[in-house]
Formats: C-alpha cells, sequence, structure tokens
C-alpha cells in the first residue's frame, strides 16, 4: 500500500505540475500576446498619423488646380478690391462656383474633395462647392480659422476643423500677382465619416474610429474585421482624462477594452486637437482567458503540433507503474502468508511468524496461531471456538497499559518486605510475570497449590463496555472461563472444578477470587487459562508481559464479572482472550442459566 | 464685378445718395475722417498661437515663396479687427444695440468698445451652432447658439470681457466697456475710418486691437461742421514685433 500511495502522490504532484507550467504558459501567452498587440498598434497609430499628414500633402497639392487657375485668381482679387462684400455681385460668385466645379470634375475621384471653399482676401466666402448647409448664409466666411488665415497670408498647411462635422481641411493662397499679398485662399475639405475612415482602414490595414466631443463619428474596419468592437470606444473615453502619454504627447498608451479588444488613441492635429478630437486604432487581442480557452482556441494547427503518440505513452506508462505496483503490494505479502502455510502444513514450522507478515496477514497469523493452540488443548478436537458477539471488555486497557490493570505496572517493583510476593512462580524466571497456578488435571485439582502471585501496582480498573447481547450461542467455548457466583458450587465449572479448590490452589496469601476458605478470595479454575493465553497472546503480538501478575488479572476479572452479572442478572460470566488489532484482548460473556 | 458694371444700380445709387445728402436725418450730426496706419505690424495673437507647432495645430505648414516675407505675417484684417472709438470728455449713455456677426472663426468686429449698458447681439451667421462664453465672467455663461440664432448680452459695468467659443477654440473677442466712448468706427481694409459724433467737443480718437488700445491717441476738437484728421494718421505701431522672427 504504501507503493501505491507513493505513486498516487507523484502523480498529484505531476499534474500540479502540469496545472502550473499550463498557467504560466498561458500568462505568458497572454502577455506576449498583448506586448505584440500593443506594438502592433503604436504602429497602426503612427501609420494613421503619417497617412493624414501625407494625404494633406497630397490635398494641397491637388489645390493648385484650383490655385493656379486664371479665372479663379481673377475673381478672387477683384473681390478683395471692394470695400465691401456686398458689393461682389452674384454673377462673380456664381462664374467663381461653376469653375470650382468644372476643375473638381477633372479630378481623379480619388483625389477630389468633399467641399471647396474660395475665400476672399477679407476672409468672406465667395463661392463653394459641396457644403449646402452655407448656401442661405450669404454672410458664411472662414477668414477666423488659422489655417485661412494663414493661406491667405501666405501659407499652406493643414487644419482638422470641427463644423457641423469633423473636417479634414487643407487651405493655400491663390495669387493674382506676384509680390503682392495673396488674393484670396483655396481651402478643401474632407469629411471625416465612415467612408473617410473606411477607405483610410483600406490603406493602412488599420482598424481605425475617429471621436470628438465623448462620441464616436466615424469608424473603419479593414476587410474581414468585426466592426462592433470598436463600439466600446465611447465607454472608454473618459479614461482618456486620466492617460498622462495622451494628454503630453498626444498618443495614448494601450487600452484594453471588454473581448479582448485592444486600443490606442491619438489626437487630431488641428484645431480639433483641443476639442478632444481624435481617432483610434484597434486591434484584437489574442488572450486565451483560462485554461479551459487553451482548448477552445486551439484551431487544427495546434492540435497537429501535439505529439499524441508521447501523450499515449505517458499515460500508458503512468497506467502500467500504477497496476504494477498494485500487484506486487497484492501479491507479496500474500506470497509470504503462502510460505509460511506451506512450511505449517509440510511440518517446517508449528506455528505462524506473525511477526513477518504485514498487517492484514499478521491479524490471521496470529488468529490461527490462537486456533492452532487451542486445539491442541482441546486434543485435536473439533470444537471450534464460538464467537459471542460481545464488545471488547478490556481492549482499552491494552491500548493504554499505564491505566491498565493488564498493563506493565510503571515503578512497581515486588515488595521486598513481603517475601511471598516477591517469590517467583515455580517454573518461571524472576523477569517473567507472574504465572497463574496451572489448572490441576481433573483428579489431582483439589490438592494443587496456585502459583505464588507477584505484586501488581493499583492501576484504575479498565472500563467495561456495558453494551452486549444476551443471546447465548449455547454451544462450548475453548478457552473460555466461567465463573459460577455460587462459593464452592461446582454447577458454574464446565470441568466440574469448583471456586473454593481453585482458590485453593494459590499460594493462600494473595489470591485473588471472592473471600473463601482461610479468607482466601475464591478464584475460577478457568481464569488461569485465560490468564494463560491472554499472557500469550500478548507475547505473541509482541506486547510486554513484566509485572503482569495473575492476581490483578483476576481482580479485574472479578470485578467486572460482578458488574455484569448485577447489571444483567445472569450467574455466570465466561472469559476469553483474543487478539484485536494486533494486541490481546479480553472478551467478557453473561450466561444466563 | 462691382456696381459699376451696372448702369441702372449706379443712377438708384446716386438718386439714393442725393437724397440722403440733403436729407435733414441726423441733426448735428459730424463726421471725423481719419486713417490708421502701423497694422501691418500689428499681429493677431490667435493666429501667432496657432503656428506654435506645441499646440499641434497641423502637421505641416510651409510658406509659399512666392509671397513676399513681408506679406507673409499674420496681421490682422483691419476692417474686422481694429476698432477706433472717439473717446468724450465726460460718459456718455449707453448707445443703442449692437450687432456682432459670428462666422468663419471669429466675431466681426473682433474688438469692439462700447458704453456700459449697451446691448450686444451676437448672430450666428455659420451653418452650424457656436457656443460663446465670456472668461471669468458669470454674466456670460456658455449657452448654444443655433444657425441663424441671436444671443444678447449687456456688459454692465466698465471694462474688458474676453469671449470665447467652446465650439470654434481660434475664435476670439474683446469687448471694453468704456464709459467716455461717444462713437466708434471699423477702418476700411486701406485704414481708413469715418467716425460719425452726434455732438460738438474735445474728442480723444485711440484705436483698440485685441481688446487694448493701440498707438497714440489723437485729440479732436469737434465743431459744427465735418473733421479731416487724415493728415495726422493714427499710428498702431511702428516696427513688427519680436516673434516675427519665427516665420
Amino acid at each position: 500500500m504504501i507503493a501505491s500511495r507513493f505513486w498516487f502522490g507523484v502523480l498529484g504532484l505531476a499534474l500540479a505540475f502540469a496545472v502550473l507550467v499550463l498557467e504560466l504558459a498561458v500568462s505568458m501567452h497572454d502577455r506576449l500576446g498583448m506586448r505584440m498587440v500593443s506594438e502592433g498598434l503604436l504602429a497602426d497609430s503612427r501609420v494613421v498619423s503619417w497617412y493624414l499628414r501625407n494625404e494633406a500633402r497630397e490635398d494641397a497639392a491637388q489645390l493648385i488646380r484650383f490655385a493656379a487657375n486664371d479665372s479663379v485668381a481673377r475673381a478672387l482679387a477683384s473681390a478683395s478690391r471692394a470695400t465691401d462684400p456686398s458689393e461682389i455681385d452674384g454673377a462673380t460668385r456664381r462664374q467663381l462656383k461653376a469653375t470650382l466645379s468644372k476643375i473638381a470634375a477633372e479630378m481623379p475621384k480619388a483625389d477630389s474633395f468633399d467641399a471647396i471653399f474660395a475665400v476672399a482676401q477679407s476672409g468672406e466666402v465667395l463661392a463653394h462647392i459641396g457644403f449646402d448647409q452655407a448656401i442661405n448664409s450669404p454672410d458664411f466666411e472662414l477668414g477666423g480659422y488659422p489655417v485661412v488665415a494663414d493661406a491667405l497670408h501666405g501659407y499652406v498647411r493643414d487644419d482638422t476643423l470641427m463644423f457641423d462635422r469633423l473636417y479634414r481641411v487643407v487651405a493655400r493662397p491663390v495669387e493674382f500677382e506676384l509680390g503682392q499679398l495673396p488674393a484670396g485662399a483655396i481651402v478643401g475639405a474632407h469629411v471625416i465619416d465612415d467612408a473617410f475612415a473606411a477607405e483610410l482602414a483600406e490603406r493602412t490595414s488599420a482598424a481605425v474610429a475617429f471621436y470628438a466631443a465623448g462620441k464616436r463619428l466615424a469608424a473603419g474596419m479593414p476587410s474581414g474585421v468585426d466592426h462592433e468592437g470598436l463600439d466600446q470606444l465611447v465607454t472608454d473615453l473618459p479614461s482618456l482624462d486620466g492617460d498622462q502619454s495622451y494628454k503630453d504627447k498626444g498618443r495614448s498608451e494601450v487600452h484594453e477594452l471588454a473581448d479582448g479588444m485592444a486600443v490606442v488613441y491619438a489626437r487630431l492635429p488641428g484645431e480639433a486637437w483641443q476639442l478632444g478630437a481624435g481617432y483610434a486604432v484597434a486591434r484584437q487581442g489574442y488572450k486565451i482567458a483560462g485554461l479551459t480557452g487553451v482548448l477552445s482556441r486551439a484551431d487544427s494547427k495546434d492540435k497537429d503540433a501535439v505529439n499524441t503518440l508521447r501523450l499515449v505513452a505517458i499515460a500508458l506508462g503512468a497506467i502500467g507503474i500504477g497496476l504494477l505496483l498494485s500487484f506486487w503490494e497484492y501479491n507479496s505479502p500474500l506470497g509470504r502468508f503462502r510460505r509460511q502455510v506451506k512450511a505449517l502444513s509440510g511440518g517446517q514450522a508449528t506455528r505462524f511468524a506473525a511477526e513477518r507478515l504485514r498487517a492484514p496477514f499478521r491479524q490471521l497469523g496470529l488468529d490461527l496461531n490462537l486456533a492452532l493452540d487451542r486445539i491442541a488443548r482441546a486434543g485435536g478436537g473439533d470444537e471450534a471456538p464460538i464467537s459471542i458477539g460481545f464488545e471488547q471488555m478490556f481492549g482499552d486497557a491494552t491500548a493504554q497499559p499505564s491505566m491498565s490493570a493488564f498493563g506493565v505496572p510503571p515503578s512497581a517493583p515486588p515488595s521486598a518486605a513481603n517475601p511471598v510476593e516477591a517469590s517467583p512462580m515455580p517454573g518461571s524466571a524472576q523477569a517473567q510475570p507472574a504465572s497463574p497456578p496451572r489448572r490441576p488435571p481433573r483428579a489431582a485439582a483439589q490438592p494443587a497449590a496456585p502459583a505464588p502471585i507477584a505484586p501488581v501496582s493499583i492501576a484504575p480498573d479498565p472500563p467495561l463496555d456495558p453494551a452486549f447481547t444476551a443471546s447465548y450461542s449455547g454451544g462450548t467455548v475453548v478457552g473460555l472461563g466461567s465463573f459460577s457466583s455460587g462459593a464452592g458450587g461446582d454447577g458454574g465449572y464446565p470441568n466440574g472444578s469448583n471456586a473454593a479448590d481453585t482458590a485453593g490452589a494459590g499460594s493462600g496469601v494473595s489470591t485473588t477470587a471472592d473471600e473463601g476458605v482461610n479468607g482466601a478470595r475464591e478464584v475460577d479454575p478457568e481464569w488461569t487459562q485465560v490468564y494463560q493465553d491472554f499472557v500469550r497472546i500478548k507475547q505473541d503480538c509482541g506486547e510486554a508481559v513484566e509485572g503482569f501478575t495473575f492476581e490483578r488479572f483476576t481482580q479485574t476479572l472479578r470485578k467486572n464479572r460482578d458488574t455484569l452479572m448485577r447489571e444483567h442478572g445472569v450467574q455466570h460470566v465466561q472469559f476469553s482472550a483474543y487478539v484485536k488489532q494486533g494486541r490481546a484482548a479480553l472478551k467478557a460473556k453473561p450466561v444466563r442459566q | 464685378m462691382t456696381a459699376s458694371g451696372k448702369p441702372l444700380r449706379h443712377w438708384i445709387g446716386a438718386i439714393l445718395g442725393t437724397f440722403v445728402a440733403f436729407a435733414p436725418g441726423h441733426a448735428d450730426a459730424t463726421d471725423v475722417k481719419g486713417r490708421v496706419v502701423g497694422f501691418e505690424h500689428l499681429r493677431n495673437p490667435m493666429w501667432v498661437a496657432a503656428k506654435d507647432p506645441e499646440r499641434h495645430g497641423y502637421s505641416f505648414r510651409e510658406p509659399v515663396t512666392t509671397v513676399p516675407a513681408a506679406m507673409r505675417k499674420l496681421f490682422p484684417q483691419v476692417s474686422k479687427e481694429i476698432c477706433v472709438v472717439a473717446l468724450a470728455a465726460a460718459p456718455k449713455a449707453a448707445g443703442k444695440a449692437v450687432s456682432v456677426r459670428v462666422s468663419g472663426g471669429r466675431t466681426t468686429p473682433v474688438t469692439l468698445v462700447v458704453t456700459p449698458g449697451t446691448e450686444l447681439r451676437f448672430k450666428n451667421a455659420d451653418p452650424f451652432d457656436h457656443r460663446l462664453y465670456g472668461i471669468n465672467m458669470t454674466t456670460f455663461p456658455a449657452s448654444n447658439t443655433a444657425k441663424g440664432a441671436i444671443r444678447r448680452w449687456t456688459p454692465q459695468e466698465a471694462g474688458r470681457y474676453e469671449l470665447r467659443d467652446e465650439l470654434a477654440p481660434s475664435l476670439a473677442m474683446w469687448v471694453v466697456a468704456e464709459p467716455t466712448a461717444a462713437a466708434v468706427a471699423m477702418p476700411s481694409n486701406d485704414g481708413r475710418f469715418t467716425i460719425e459724433l452726434d455732438e460738438p467737443g474735445q474728442y480723444t480718437l485711440q484705436a483698440y486691437f485685441a481688446g487694448e488700445p493701440v498707438g497714440r491717441p489723437l485729440p479732436v476738437n469737434v465743431e459744427r461742421r465735418d473733421v479731416d484728421v487724415s493728415s495726422k494718421p493714427l499710428v498702431l505701431a511702428t516696427k513688427p514685433p519680436v516673434e516675427d522672427n519665427t516665420p
């Protein structure tokens, strides 16, 4: 059993180690995955930034088509000479608008603008296309915006403005006479909407969303990428208030949204920067999310990479080792027992060497030794002991020898003042326990004198288990002693001896039976056999028997006998020695007559 | 192109001009004509701030070399940003309501001098909302002004007020509540202006830019006839500011 338990421990440790490795692998995978996603997001954000800048430059170049047009320059120059915008007639405005439309129509669609504005030097919008919101606004102007002011003062630049929607704007001056202040400016604008974002996403392969004032304005995803993940931006936008990198550099750290979506925010260049407008690039993080995710997220390639043969070999090896250990543990003690049985049957041994057997077989060996002894005492008869079904009477006492009447006295050497007590039993060594008086032969039982009994220390009596069954099998009990309450009678002795005779067999000084002849306490003659059985079993079980006296033994039997007789109204109590859990113990059986 | 190309409109204008000239109209009104110079040395503070790369106002900003460097300066639009005021010797009563147009990332006028108690009417001429507010002012909190809508506000006490727009960060307007302000005028693109005064008396002409007086004041003695002080223009600045060293 030890080996299999050890194997179970090994398997448990191996399982814990496997879980440890798996959890570490999952954590490392998630961490490295997020790092890769973060690096990818930062790259995406820079790519989008470069795209916006490059797109603005290309747009500025496309505006040359308008700025270099003579009709446009002439119209703006004449308008700029007017002292009041109201002096500019409608025909000039219409002609300018037609020119703008014509130029825009000639542009490739990929380079076209959503809106074009022709702005006079005073800032008034002289004509515009693609911005129908301002058709009914005759006083509409753009001169206050820095991007337009820069263009009116000789600069070309871009900006991001918030009108009714978010616009990417680029402006450049329109010159009519060299060496003079520009006649006006031409302004091109792109609406930042889903179409703009989708085109940007396709060109940069980045999932991008634009936001302003806490709202998502547009979003674009590359082909094959889910669009819904970017809807979570709105709930995460307030967290930008605490992002120092976003405040200082205009680009945030990586933000993790639900479902593993990771996002990097960046501000849009231009006036929209101050309005909190920006764009976000997103990527789906590859998180395993726990041990179960390993199985659920593994694809066919992952499964193909698993060495199935190795897994099967490990499983079979573990099973084989377990079976081998179980087989060995089962057969090894059985083999020893079998060998002893063969030795016993072959005459090489007369008893089981119980100390060589393991726990379950050791008990069997002890019981068989006891049975062999009883058979031998019964002259080879075939009477079998009868289980009387009583609780152990003194079992607990044997477990606590220092408190038991049957245990080794802790410090009670034989009294020197009583030479009789100090005298050893006849035929016994000094160190051996005091032997009880041998049960005399039927014919010579009366004159037999009991052996002297060594004094014992007084210890508390072991508790008597009151639980018992009163049923009596009615058979003869081999090795059982019996006691009759009628002192001097012979009805209680199966072998026909009486208690007075047995008591007389003692030393006459410290016999342990009831007060009988000459003041000695009577001793059930069968108790001698019970005592001998008990001592032999203790020796077989490897228990110490030094100082274990017959006197103390009979005292305890007597007390328990009296208690049982009183409580159960019986006249006889039979005692027997047996082995319980590898230790000597006694049974008591009240007998009704 | 202009009205000169339209004979009918020209004749109508001439007839109306004659009618206005001989009409009794404004009793005792006197015009003071003058001009401002040196405004090309002023710099619009909002535009100058916007060109600072630290403000991330653009991804690229490059000069067009065919435009002379002297022209590539962010001087103000004089007709909208310079306000010439005639200051009387004694405080004046609140004037008529003044209309202020909000459009194109600025107000027109950008700087305005009025007497305390004069109502200002901000009309949104843009096709989208504006949200004007006064800096450190409780009397002019941020509030939406829809397309075509008018918002009213009256400065009750003398002082300088700065107004901004939450939806257009580059928009800034300065209102100067000056008790002695008798009349104001916005110069034309060439710097000429005409101030109409109701009463004769001793006045001082002062130009304001970005909410602050610029140039030296010019005393004017107004009697019952028009006065032309164009020969002694208001010099707003004599040299460019230091920040011009950066393009």
